[in-house]
């Protein structure tokens, strides 16, 4: 959705005669799209406390309190206290470093995975090309769900590492098929015909001519993949399979708290606003950039 | 665009018309009940692999003598059970059995057949041939044979036993539910591996007060009340089974009325305790049953094989306030033995380890383990104490014990890691070939009438060499345990054979070879408008085991 | 054209070929069994019982000797038996079919139809309050959880306020006919509205933005230039040419709606393929699971087919080499 008009588009245009970078201009356009920058600061405010979380976290995650279970949100507990007397505010913290990694790490592999496998494709065609392009038909033709219950039936364990490994064993899929796209169109351009004309080695051409020309698609992607994953991981959580207790992600909190509905609501609540308000920034975010960066851009 | 849209609109009328429909045309009211059970069943009969099918299966079939709420039997299809003292079961000389059974005339299949001893000597034969997914031979392999001696006499059998069996009086030949000869024996003979997938299986013609209405996959199944069942009409006409995967919506139901009972749900005492509160109508049944939650520990490990450090470890832990996770408000008790209280051979008087944290470090003193500099201890080859637990990944309950157990056990200065599989992985071969490297943590499921010799017994360690046979997964031997063992295998008076389970358990309480931790309650719903309702929280005894004597009655 | 279809029905072969083998082998290799499960809930069962049913059930042969019994079964036109259910896999899936074209063809209906209608208000008013707040809405619904959200519907409109049935599909022994079709209809408003708001969402995001760029073409310009009345410049000329894109995102909205499904028949307790395909995987109803994943493929393969062709109709820009 491009949240940009055609004074903007007059606007950039001038910009750039006037000898700003695209990435300058990326950036003006950015600042002015107002979600965009309520989701990224939001996004950035989750994260610092994700990161910061053993620094400001109230109390200690773990430490367990069998006098004060259920106790509702209070000031010396905002979040309330869970079913083992634990700080849910401190949980929904050390939770967040987990489910914001799984997104974060996830995203960027799997931005990484796909780009690689996308140029590639694009760039060799013929039999490498179509390979990887009916690899990905494989595996863009079935829900993504049932997959990764497969998988995590599959792979024993139930830490960050396993969920990660199995978002990004079917997660490369969408990236490599935008960049194949960017890399077919770009590799007819003439400067690339002119590196190759001057000896620039496959890997070159690939590195320093194709990719860089193809990152806005990735960028964009890969910050809405943010998002996704973290959805992705509370809805395997919900059906069991994801981030095993007792290390918390908000995924598992909120299906452990689903048999406290009905006296401890505020279990539910909290994880479940958080995923909501992370995967929301991300989202706008990834929407931001897209306007900026190529509002043309089909994700 | 059109097009399409109308396309989409006949799709989902032909859905609506396609879907299948209940066959009889009556609302639900009051002469109807709606279970929720938060599984469904694979099958009827004999060869499910769900315990879920009990449920249907107590309504459905007529059961020889099941337990009461009082875990005593009651003769139901037979006139009484066989006694030695009586003479109709006899111990012979070579310690093979004979035991003599008179049914109860009356009892007729739901086509209007009578039930007769030829329906018990077809199924016994079915359910001992190998060629039958029957799930456990246990038992029937145990009987040679049941022969109906006189023809004119189709309610006279006799069953020989080969070997000696205390509940031969419980039991005919190891079932209590028996199948139509005259439907099945055709089938049966002329391919025991396809009689699995006979439709019988999922419409059958059975003999209890219910008979079978439909079943609608994934939705749910009726049976309707059967007129000629002799011990009268059931008075409640309709029993609906619903199945609920979610256990949040199943309680939701049952707060809004949308089901009158639940069972064999996943329920913890807290949910009960929220449907109590918000629907006043239902009462939540919390019944001591057999099921025992403990820990194994492995005894062939290089700490655990020590019985201080077991016992250490027992003292270490506030069992209450584990019990008390499970299910607050002190309603679970802490187990001190494998038996619970309400069994007769059940025994109080064993040794108890208290939650004492000092006893629990002198013993690991003792042990020879010192505090290191981060407060854990140390074995003497300066090797760090780090254990692992093992359970049921999903598990909620067990996992919170967990964690709580992990900070316990920290405080004597043993770090516990947990590490958890899920179900049919850590029930398989985790548990079952002992790949627990120090303890695990599940629940078993006990009968008054078990005799778990394969659990405790040190012939039945599951090893590569005896291809993993045995229930015996701490690796447990004691001579005195396996004698007593022994003992009570054959030993056919009650009175003596709990007295020997009782020094059994004292045993067991003395050397800890696994950590009992509390017996779980057997959680049910019910409306309290549904009269005669008596929970017996035994497995394979569900609500609907007197179906037929329940009323529907408003205060 | 014609070899245009032709290889792309090849291509179309050798994707189902390639996940047969991939899903089959991740199957096989999911380690545990449904009867190992028994331990628990049986007293009596030995573990000479349970190698007994393992080997019954055939569990113990070598991989790619059940591969090929699956292949020689389904060439033969037989799905095989459910392992779970002991009833052919062509019965189950038949009747868990019909139920979940219900209610993901009932919440797609809404999805689109509001989505679609929603994103051109938007783009004709871009910026304007109603397009922000439309905006925010659609990535609301893009955000939540469809469980979470299941399970706050069925607390708001089945417990708090008793409006709707706590999930299921119908009442048992509800009488045919006109109170069946209206007893479904009241057991489909809640999953159908929750499996509807991402869809929603999602349709009013592509269809906004589609929209927005039609109307920039100069043929719209020229259209308007030509001092044709608003409404039919839209109706005529924007509306068809945005369309066409959103056409072929339905075939490839298919998996996204399917993974919703799984969700939402899970907390709705609708018998519907998504719920089936659950309890198959975590069963190791094996020939359930494969069935169930192999019809998914070969619907999305074939709609993606049906949508490039209908594409090349009504698009004549396009075409293919």
């Amino acid at each position: 959705m491009a949240l940009v008009d055609l004074a903007d588009r007059r606007a950039a245009a001038a910009a750039i005669f006037a000898g700003q970078s695209y990435w300058q201009v990326a950036w003006h356009r950015f600042r002015r799209h107002r979600l965009a920058l309520v989701g990224g600061s939001a996004a950035l405010l989750l994260s610092a406390v994700a990161i910061l979380a053993p620094l400001i976290a109230p109390y200690d995650p773990e430490s367990i309190s069998l006098t004060t279970r259920w106790k509702a949100p209070t000031v010396t507990h905002p979040f309330g206290t869970d079913e083992l007397g634990r700080d849910v505010l401190a949980r929904a913290m050390y939770a967040g470093r987990i489910s914001l990694a799984v997104g974060y790490v996830s995203a960027i592999g799997v931005a990484a995975s796909g780009a690689v496998a996308g140029v590639v494709a694009g760039y060799y065609g013929g039999l490498i090309d179509s390979g990887i392009m009916r690899l990905v038909d494989i595996l863009l033709s079935l829900p993504t769900i049932p997959l990764y219950l497969i998988m995590s039936a599959l792979i024993p364990g139930g830490g960050v590492d396993r969920i990660i490994l199995i978002f990004m064993i079917f997660g490369w899929t969408g990236v490599s098929r935008l960049v194949r796209g960017q890399v077919l169109s770009l590799k007819e351009q003439d400067y690339v015909e002119a590196a190759r004309a001057l000896g620039a080695s496959q890997g070159r051409i690939m590195l320093r001519h194709l990719l860089p020309n193809a990152m806005a698609p990735i960028i964009v992607a890969t910050t809405l993949a943010v998002g996704g994953f973290i959805l992705a991981e509370s809805g395997l959580s919900y059906l069991g399979l994801g981030i095993q207790p007792p290390t918390p992600s908000w995924g598992n909190m909120l299906q452990r708290a689903q048999e406290y509905v009905w006296n401890a609501a505020w279990l539910a609540v909290f994880p479940g606003v958080l995923i909501f308000v992370t995967v929301l920034s991300f989202n706008f975010l990834g929407d931001g950039l897209r306007d900026a960066l190529d509002p043309r851009l089909k994700i | 665009m059109g097009h399409l849209l109308r396309g989409l609109l006949i799709v989902i009328c032909l859905a609506l018309v396609a879907v299948p429909l209940p066959s009889a045309a009556a609302p639900a009211g009051r002469d109807t009940v709606v279970f929720g059970l938060a599984q469904e069943p694979d099958q009827l009969g004999v060869f499910t692999i769900m315990a879920v099918a009990g449920v249907v299966h107590n309504a459905l079939w007529g059961f020889v003598a099941p337990y009461n709420e009082k875990w005593v039997r009651v003769p139901i299809m037979v006139e009484k059970l066989p006694t030695i003292k009586d003479g109709d079961w006899v111990v012979l000389p070579n310690k093979k059995m004979r035991v003599t059974w008179k049914l109860k005339r009356g009892f007729t299949w739901h086509d209007g057949r009578p039930v007769t001893a030829l329906d018990y000597r077809f199924t016994y034969g079915m359910e001992r041939n190998p060629r039958t997914p029957r799930v456990s031979r246990f038992i029937v392999n145990k009987v040679d044979n049941i022969l109906v001696p006189n023809p004119n006499d189709p309610y006279t059998m006799v069953v020989q036993w080969n070997e000696l069996w205390p509940f031969a009086n419980f039991d005919p030949f190891g079932d209590q539910i028996v199948y139509p000869r005259h439907l099945l024996e055709s089938v049966y003979l002329s391919n025991p591996e396809r009689l699995i997938t006979h439709q019988y299986w999922r419409a059958p013609v059975a003999n209890g007060p219910y008979r079978f209405v439909e079943w609608v996959p994934g939705s749910h199944l009726t049976l309707e009340a059967y007129d000629k069942w002799p011990l009268g009409k059931p008075a409640i006409r309709r029993i609906t089974f619903r199945f609920i995967l979610d256990s949040t919506v199943l309680v939701a139901n049952q707060i809004s009325g949308d089901v009158q009972a639940t069972e064999i749900n996943n329920f913890g005492c807290d949910q009960m305790e929220q449907i109590e509160r918000r629907n006043q109508q239902v009462r939540a049944n919390y019944k001591e049953a057999l099921t025992w939650e403990r820990v194994d520990f492995n005894l062939d490990n290089e700490w655990l094989k020590d019985k201080r450090v077991r016992q250490a470890i027992a003292h270490a832990l506030d069992r209450t306030a584990l019990a008390n996770i499970a299910c607050s408000g002190g309603r679970q008790p802490v187990a001190h033995t494998w038996l619970a209280p309400g069994h007769p051979a059940s025994n109080s008087n064993v040794k108890k380890y208290t939650f004492d944290l000092a006893r629990a470090r002198a013993l690991l003193a003792e042990a020879g383990f010192t505090p290191g500099p981060d407060g854990i201890l140390r074995d003497a080859a300066g090797k760090r104490v780090e254990m692992t637990i093992m359970t049921t990944a999903g598990n909620a309950v067990r996992e919170q014990i967990q964690q709580v157990m992990r900070d316990q056990l920290k405080q004597v200065g043993i770090d516990l890691r947990i590490d958890n599989r899920p179900a049919s992985v850590f029930l398989g071969p985790v548990v079952s070939q002992r790949q627990f490297p120090f303890m695990a943590m599940y629940g078993s499921l006990f009968s008054p009438d078990s005799v778990p010799f394969d659990r405790f017994h040190s012939s039945q360690i599951p090893t590569q060499a005896n291809s993993w046979q045995g229930n015996n997964r701490t690796g447990w031997r004691n001579a005195d345990n396996d004698r007593l063992w022994e003992q009570i295998v054959a030993e056919l008076d009650a009175t003596k054979r709990n007295a020997l389970m009782r020094r059994q358990q004292e045993i067991q309480a003395e050397d800890l070879p696994t950590l009992p931790l509390y017996f779980r309650l057997n959680l049910t719903t019910n409306y309290k408008a549904m009269r005669n309702v008596k929970p017996t929280g035994l497995g394979n005894y569900y609500l609907p085991w007197n179906a037929w004597e329940w009323q529907w009655r408003e205060q | 054209m014609q070899r245009f279809l032709v290889r792309r029905v090849l291509q179309a072969g050798v994707v189902l070929a390639g996940l047969s083998v991939v899903l089959f082998s991740l199957l096989v290799y999911t380690p545990g069994d449904p009867v190992e499960l028994l331990v628990q809930s049986e007293p009596d069962v030995r573990p000479e019982d349970v190698a007994a049913l393992r080997k019954y059930y055939g569990l113990d042969d070598p991989v790619y000797i059940r591969y090929f019994k699956w292949l020689r079964t389904l060439a033969g036109g037989d799905l095989g038996y459910s392992r779970t259910y002991r009833v052919p896999v062509i019965q189950i899936m038949g009747q868990r079919l019909g139920n979940t074209l219900l209610l993901v063809g009932t919440s797609f209906l809404i999805a689109f139809a509001v989505g679609v209608a929603v994103g051109i208000y938007s783009a004709m008013r871009q910026y304007s309050a109603a397009d922000y707040g439309f905006t925010i809405v659609s990535f609301i619904g893009l955000a939540m959880p469809n469980f979470w959200q299941g399970i706050v519907m069925i607390l708001l409109f089945a417990v708090w306020i008793p409006l709707f049935p706590a999930g299921g599909m119908i009442t048992p022994g509800v009488a045919r006919g006109w109170p069946l079709i209206v007893d479904r209809l009241w057991h489909l408003v809640l999953p159908a509205s929750v499996l509807a708001t991402s869809g929603m969402a999602a349709w009013t995001r592509y269809m906004r933005s589609s929209m927005l760029e039609v109307i920039r073409q100069d043929y719209v310009r020229t259209a308007r230039a030509k001092g044709l009345a608003e409404r039919r410049v839209i109706n005529r000329h924007a509306l068809r040419n945005a369309l066409l894109p959103i056409i072929t995102l339905i075939a490839l909205s298919i998996p996204a709606v399917l993974n919703g499904a799984v969700l939402t028949e899970t907390v709705f307790s609708w018998p519907g393929m998504g719920l089936l395909l659950f309890q198959a995987i975590l069963g190791h109803d094996f020939n359930v699971a494969m069935a169930v994943l192999l019809f998914l493929a070969v619907a999305t393969v074939l709609f993606n087919l049906m949508a490039d062709i209908a594409y090349s109709f009504v698009d004549p820009r396009i075409r293919y080499g």
